[in-house]
């Protein structure tokens, strides 16, 4: 059950449905995100939503519209300030409005008439307050306390500030555009100012926009041509200034250059004309600037008031109109209703208008019901929000099981039980795990943009790439899990690669331990004086001088160890030759006194020794084989004819029978000393190894029958049973068949010799760990009054008597024989009992 | 009346040698080198030549080699060289038999009587009918009549030497192992049978060969098995 669950679990077809829900897994956590996040920005929508419409309700515009030509006509006829009952504040009218300034000097916050003291500071002067209920964010209106304070009457008004009311309703509205800058060309000596302030600042915060048509039109208007010379002064403030990113506008009513680099808002530079040089100010207030120019303007004769014309007036009309109008698009610099400048003072004003709550709510009633929409819409979208949250986290968490499982997986096969890796995972682990971090790097950028662009077209491009490689970086997850498994995660690492080739370097540098002083010592010692020199004297030669010098040292060095380390691998070419039993080989020397080259010369020394010692060897060897040849042959020759005429003599009829007598004496002896010298020519031969060899794979279960086929006769002559448990087919051993059958020849004759007559022989096998044994038992004839090794020698009996046939070298041949088979052979006496075992190496498979 | 051309330096073995074929009824030519025996050829009609290898002028080697170059006769090398190397240099150059010194009187006349009935009887029995016959040397198996003949000579065996025999001489040459043999002349299945075959070859090479401790037919390979050697 376990190994099958194992082999399915493994199984290639599960493998593959586990990785595409894995896929499917994230592609639905990719969408889940992203809806998540347009559903976030869709509700951060409806408040953009809700403030648009409040400029655009068309109700609220068409009273204000009534009422703000109006205003605007009274605002701009009269001076509000002091006139307080001019005000038009009362309960029968939809719309009130107010004033309020503050005085620069006092600090004081001016309502109308009414003194009203400032509690903010100045920061908070400007401070919008957002409307806190109905959903009106962003419309400039104050809370109801501070209304209801007004003028000491429980009115409930709402409050918005004219100057944002003016400007929305004026961007697109060309009727408006047109009221106001027809009255801003009326008043233009005060809306100069104003203008320009406006201009400049939007100039220094919107830099490269700063020469938008319209914006210089306006421009041109009100200064006309002579004041407006665009290549004049660019050029001129070109010529000045280093730094060519930043622009300025020149003055040429106060002769004023404003500058501005980059961002850098009130970083300016002027051209000073009347000391002909330029000056640098920081965060200096505009009002400065002004009085500073204001005063030299008077001392400038030639700068004469500008009369505008009426054809001037008209133009500079429809330029204000045309900015007002298109101020929409460019709101960063467009040209501010600047109702402050309507009033022949230096203070700052702020017309409020006052809606009533009754008309407040009728204006709200449409928003009302947008909101609720929008509620409604919302909380939809929360509903769907927590549902998509539900099916977020069991998704996740499918996808978690399913990449746990295929990390267990990874690298088994239903097949086997080994680990199977793939190319990828024999690349360099550091460069794995590098890869794996650049795609989680990737991942993480991409789940980040995929949220910034959730809603633009690029969401799929940026969910695909974050898709793929979150899947790659798990594929490397699992690479190196694979590498683990395999134990190759090490092995297979830079690191590890590295660190064998350091320590390859490293066994080259102990080699010649004083080259690694002088190659790393000597440099790094002139580095370090240099710097020191550098450091106490601060000779700027030193640091030219000590890299040359660096360089020079280690080229000289690389070329000196260069020639050694081919000197060296000469050198060990030839040791490798000769080793490999090449002795005549001789290596290339010089007469000089190079330490390699007398190394060389030592090597060849040392083989042409080794030369003369085998050639010596192989001389004596053939000689003493000679010897035993030549020997056995002057010995046999004799031998031969003493036992042709003893045959010869046993056939006559000899008398007296006594001599008879002698024949058969001389007969018997000259056939031992036969035997005795054909055993100790084989005994001589097997122990000088002069012998020729032909070692195979032998069955000694055969070998065996075979050897006992051939004593068959003699075992039966004087009763031995064998008892014989050797299968055949079963050991096989690596020797030579007739030195195999000499050694059990010998063993055998042994026992029909010297075995107790009708006693049994047994022949055993057995497997050892460096050979296979082969044992022969048989029980002695006579008592064996002599230890093993001793039988072993040669021409030692076990009767001691040396009456009988035999030449006592049988054993002793048979241990040579088998030491030359790279065998042993030995005898064991155990009482009574004899044991000769042989052993012979195993077969080699 | 055959005539053999004794070849060979040491005076008192060639002695010997003569005495025991004059015994059997040999005439006998002497030579006492190599050169000298090429001479006697030449002169005489000779059957059959023993030849020492150590000899003085000519050893026996170069010439059998010789001889060889113009004669058929039959050649025993009797040498003191008793080395493997040596026996198959003397057989490879053209000897028919090799035997070593101190030889066997009774084994030397038996093979010189063997080689003779070959040369001289030889043509002879090719004229038979061939049909169902094994030859290999001078060793050949009637199968029909369940006869073996050597050096013309017929050889009694037991029917199961016979087909051990034949068996082995049908493919001369091919070497056979215990189990192969006895599963094919016993026609049972072979589990463990101790030595029976093993004995039975050694019968064989006792009844056939003339020497059975150096076999010219029926040899042993040692550790594997057994074969007919084909000559």
């Amino acid at each position: 059950m376990d190994t099958k669950w194992k082999k399915f679990s493994r199984s290639i077809g599960v493998r593959v449905v586990v990785n595409m829900l894995l896929i499917v897994c994230m592609i639905t956590v990719m969408l889940l995100m992203i809806l998540n996040n347009q559903i976030n920005e869709k509700r951060a929508e409806i408040w953009k939503y809700s403030e648009e419409k409040l400029y655009g309700n068309k109700t609220l515009q068409k009273k204000l519209k009534l009422e703000v030509k109006d205003i605007v006509e009274q605002v701009l006829n009269a001076e509000l300030v002091g006139n307080a009952e001019k005000k038009k504040i009362g309960q029968n009218v939809d719309l009130a409005f107010l004033v309020k300034w503050i005085d620069d000097e006092t600090g004081k916050c001016h309502v109308a008439e009414k003194d009203y003291k400032m509690v903010e500071n100045q920061s908070q002067r400007d401070e919008t307050m957002y409307l806190q209920y109905k959903g009106m964010k962003g419309a400039n209106a104050y809370t109801k306390n501070w209304v209801n304070s007004y003028q000491g009457k429980e009115i409930e008004f709402s409050w918005f500030k004219i100057n944002n009311i003016l400007n929305n309703i004026c961007q697109g509205n060309k009727e408006y555009s047109a009221l106001v800058a027809k009255h801003m060309v009326e008043h233009l000596e005060q809306y100069k100012n104003t203008i320009k302030n406006n201009m400049l600042t939007a100039a220094m915060q919107m830099n490269e926009n700063v020469f938008h048509p319209i914006s210089d039109e306006v421009y041109y208007s009100l200064y006309g041509n002579h004041a407006y010379k665009e290549t004049n002064w660019y050029e001129e403030y070109c010529a000045n200034s280093e730094d060519a990113g930043s622009f300025g506008i020149y003055d040429y009513d106060t002769g004023c250059m404003y500058t501005c680099y980059g961002d850098c808002r009130y970083e300016d530079e002027y051209y000073d004309s009347s000391n002909s040089e330029w000056k640098m100010f920081r965060d200096e207030d505009f009002d400065v600037i002004e009085s500073h120019h204001t005063s030299k303007k008077d001392n400038d004769e030639k700068n004469a008031t500008y009369e505008l014309t009426k054809e001037d007036k008209k133009n500079i009309e429809e330029n204000i109109a045309n900015a007002l109008f298109a101020g929409s698009q460019y709101s960063d610099y467009s040209v501010e209703v600047p109702i402050s400048a309507l009033f022949d003072n230096p203070r700052e004003y702020e017309i409020f208008i006052a809606v009533q709550p009754n008309d407040f709510a009728k204006m709200q009633a449409p928003y009302e019901k947008i909101e609720k929409k929008q509620e409604s819409y919302n909380k939809k979208q929360y509903i769907l929000q927590e549902k998509m949250t539900y099916a977020f986290l069991p998704i996740f968490l499918l996808g978690i099981l399913c990449s746990i499982y295929l990390s267990f997986v990874c690298g088994r096969s239903s097949a086997d039980q080994k680990v199977h890796t793939i190319a990828i995972d024999h690349w360099y682990t550091e460069i794995l795990i590098g890869a794996g971090l650049v795609a989680g790097f990737f991942t993480i950028f991409f789940v980040r943009a995929m949220n910034d662009t959730c809603n633009t077209s690029n969401w799929y491009i940026c969910g695909g790439v974050c898709i793929f490689s979150a899947y790659l970086l798990l594929q490397l997850y699992y690479s190196l899990l694979r590498k683990c498994k395999a134990k190759i995660f090490l092995r297979e690492s830079l690191f590890a690669t590295i660190v064998k080739w350091g320590k390859h370097t490293i066994a080259f540098m102990r080699l010649r331990k004083t080259f690694t002083y002088i190659v790393v010592g000597v440099p790094v010692f002139v580095l370090f004086s240099g710097i020191c020199l550098f450091a106490v004297f601060d000779v700027k030669g030193v640091i030219l001088g000590v890299p040359v010098l660096c360089l020079g040292i280690w080229t000289l060095l690389a070329i000196i160890i260069y020639r050694y380390v081919e000197g060296l691998e000469r050198l060990q070419k030839g040791i490798e030759k000769v080793r490999n039993g090449e002795v005549s080989y001789k290596l290339s020397t010089t007469s000089s006194e190079n330490i390699i080259n007398v190394m060389a010369q030592d090597i060849n020394d040392i083989s042409e020794g080794l030369d003369n010692a085998v050639s010596e060897m192989v001389k004596s060897e053939r000689l003493k084989t000679e010897l035993i040849s030549n020997v056995s042959h002057d010995i046999k020759t004799p031998l031969t004819s003493i036992i042709t005429y003893v045959d010869l003599m046993k056939k006559e009829d000899i008398k007296p029978d006594k001599v008879k007598e002698y024949v058969k004496v001389l007969d018997q002896k000259s056939q031992r000393l036969k035997v005795l010298t054909d055993d100790l020519f084989e005994a001589a031969k097997a122990t000088s190894g002069a012998m020729h060899m032909d070692i195979t794979k032998l069955d000694l279960g055969a070998l065996a029958r075979q050897a006992l086929g051939e004593f068959e006769d003699k075992f039966e002559k004087c009763g031995l049973q064998v008892r014989m448990d050797v299968p055949e087919n079963q050991y096989f051993v690596m020797a030579d068949g007739r030195l195999a059958w000499r050694i059990l020849e010998n063993v055998f004759g042994n026992v029909a010799k010297y075995a107790m007559p009708d006693s049994r022989v047994y022949v055993e096998v057995e497997e050892a760990e460096d050979g296979i044994i082969f044992m022969v038992k048989n029980i002695s004839k006579t008592e064996l009054n002599i230890s093993a090794d001793e039988l072993l020698e040669r021409f030692t009996r076990g009767d001691s008597s040396r009456n009988t046939e035999g030449s006592g070298l049988g054993l002793n041949i048979a241990k040579s024989l088998a030491k030359l088979q790279h065998g042993d052979f030995y005898v064991e006496i155990d009482g009574d009992l004899f044991k000769s075992i042989c052993k012979l190496p195993k077969e080699i498979k | 009346m055959y005539r053999v051309l004794i070849c060979e330096d040491e005076k008192s073995i060639a002695d010997a040698i003569e005495i025991y074929l004059q015994n059997e009824g040999y005439a006998v030519s002497r030579a006492e080198n190599g050169i000298e025996a090429l001479e006697v050829l030449k002169k005489e009609e000779i059957h059959l030549i023993l030849m020492d290898i150590m000899m003085p002028k000519m050893d026996g080697i170069k010439a059998t080699m010789k001889i060889r170059e113009e004669r058929n006769i039959p050649i025993i090398i009797l040498s003191a060289k008793g080395e493997d190397y040596d026996k198959v240099l003397g057989l490879n150059v053209g000897a028919d038999d090799y035997v070593t010194k101190p030889f066997n009187p009774l084994e030397l006349i038996a093979r010189v009587k063997s080689q003779l009935r070959r040369y001289t009887q030889f043509g002879s029995m090719e004229n038979q009918n061939t049909e169902n016959v094994l030859r290999t040397g001078g060793m050949e198996i009637y199968m029909d009549t369940h006869q073996v003949f050597v050096d013309g000579e017929e050889k009694k065996l037991t029917p199961v030497e016979f087909g051990i025999l034949s068996f082995l001489a049908q493919s001369a040459g091919r070497v056979y192992s215990i189990s192969q043999i006895y599963e094919h002349v016993w026609n049972e299945p072979f589990v463990n049978a101790e030595n029976t075959v093993s004995v039975h070859i050694r019968r064989i090479r006792e009844k056939i060969e003339i020497n059975a401790k150096e076999p010219k037919y029926v040899k042993v390979v040692w550790g594997v098995g057994y074969k007919v050697e084909k000559i």
